[in-house]
């Protein structure tokens, strides 16, 4: 079972995801360079958090033409699993993995800080853990983190069941208060808050350990 | 559209060339340079927090009657193309997967010959 961390130019979490994931919780972990392409031997992939290619244009908007995306495309496609952290997510969306996209916050602010969370869907792996209705808390840092969708978006995620968390204080104006989404079938999820920074009690809560573990664990 | 004098091919030729002067020189035909500027623009229906930041800036510097202010980019380039028609499509792909995001943004095109 291994775990691959794409590091893109200007990704800064990817050394964070690796301490969660192999640091804390022993799941063996490999970096992937934005320009390989061979994913083969990995269970899950994660997109880290960070500012990928400077996050010019737009965010993710160059990264979705790295290499290593051709194949993760391919990868998800067979049910391999893919978690998008904060700038993970803005590319997972450019990409099209998932629907929508995440744009300035509401208030301007770069905002830090832990957020209560709520589950909205326990349906897939990531939080098979939880019930529906229960609470999380987990940090968030981001500038860009106001997802936005078309109504007939929104409509879509809601009768697939595809919205995995929302926020309690909807701290950046996102559509619905959403913080998190997954893909139809459930193996690709999106979220803007970073699970692998509530992993280390040395550093905060573990809320994110279950969510972490889900990148290996047998559904 | 402009026409293309012989002294016009020469010239260009010559640049593309690096300016160096050549026997048997290949390039006869001028591929048409054209210019392009892309406007892209947030869709009406998302909200834009930097531009009404901007709005609120604009009343305190006493600039006063402004109802609604939208923050953009303006990407500009230029391309080598066969025909206009061939520059277009191009930049329209571009535009489309590239530089605008469709889901909140919209682009328009302005085009024009080198």
């Amino acid at each position: 079972m291994s775990i691959g961390v794409v590091v893109f130019p200007g990704s800064n979490c990817d050394r964070d995801v690796r301490w969660a994931t192999q640091g804390c919780l022993g799941m063996q972990t490999r970096y992937l360079w934005h320009e390989e392409t061979d994913l083969s031997g990995l269970d899950a992939v994660v997109l880290p958090g960070g500012f990928s290619y400077g996050d010019y244009l737009r965010c993710g908007a160059i990264a979705r033409f790295a290499p290593v995306l051709e194949s993760l495309i391919d990868f998800a496609s067979k049910g391999g699993r893919v978690l998008g952290i904060c700038n993970g997510f803005q590319v997972l969306t450019e990409l099209g993995l998932l629907p929508g996209a995440l744009t300035r916050n509401s208030g301007l602010h770069f905002i830090c800080e832990d957020t209560p969370l709520k589950v909205v869907s326990a349906r897939t792996p990531w939080l098979s853990h939880l019930t529906a209705g229960s609470e999380l808390q987990l940090p968030i840092a981001h500038g860009e983190g106001r997802y936005q969708c078309s109504e007939d978006t929104l409509k879509a995620l809601q009768d697939k069941d595809s919205i995995a968390l929302k926020y309690n204080n909807n701290p950046n104006g996102s559509i619905a208060d959403i913080a998190g989404i997954t893909n139809p079938a459930g193996n690709v999820l999106g979220l803007m808050p970073h699970p692998e920074r509530a992993c280390d009690p040395a550093t905060g809560g573990v809320d994110g350990r279950k969510l972490i573990e889900a990148l290996i664990q047998s559904s | 559209m402009e026409t293309w004098s012989v002294f016009n091919v020469k010239r260009k030729c010559l640049e593309r060339d690096c300016g160096l002067p050549r026997f048997n020189n290949s390039c006869s035909e001028p591929v048409p340079r054209y210019q392009a500027r892309v406007l892209v623009h947030l869709r009406p229906s998302v909200l834009d927090p930097a531009g009404e930041a901007t709005r609120s800036a604009a009343s305190r510097l006493g600039v006063k009657g402004i109802e609604r202010l939208r923050i953009g980019k303006a990407v500009e380039l230029e391309l080598e193309a066969s025909d206009e028609a061939d520059a277009r499509q191009q930049v329209e792909l571009l535009s489309d997967r590239l530089l605008a995001n469709p889901v909140i943004e919209n682009w328009t095109l302005e085009l024009k010959l080198s």
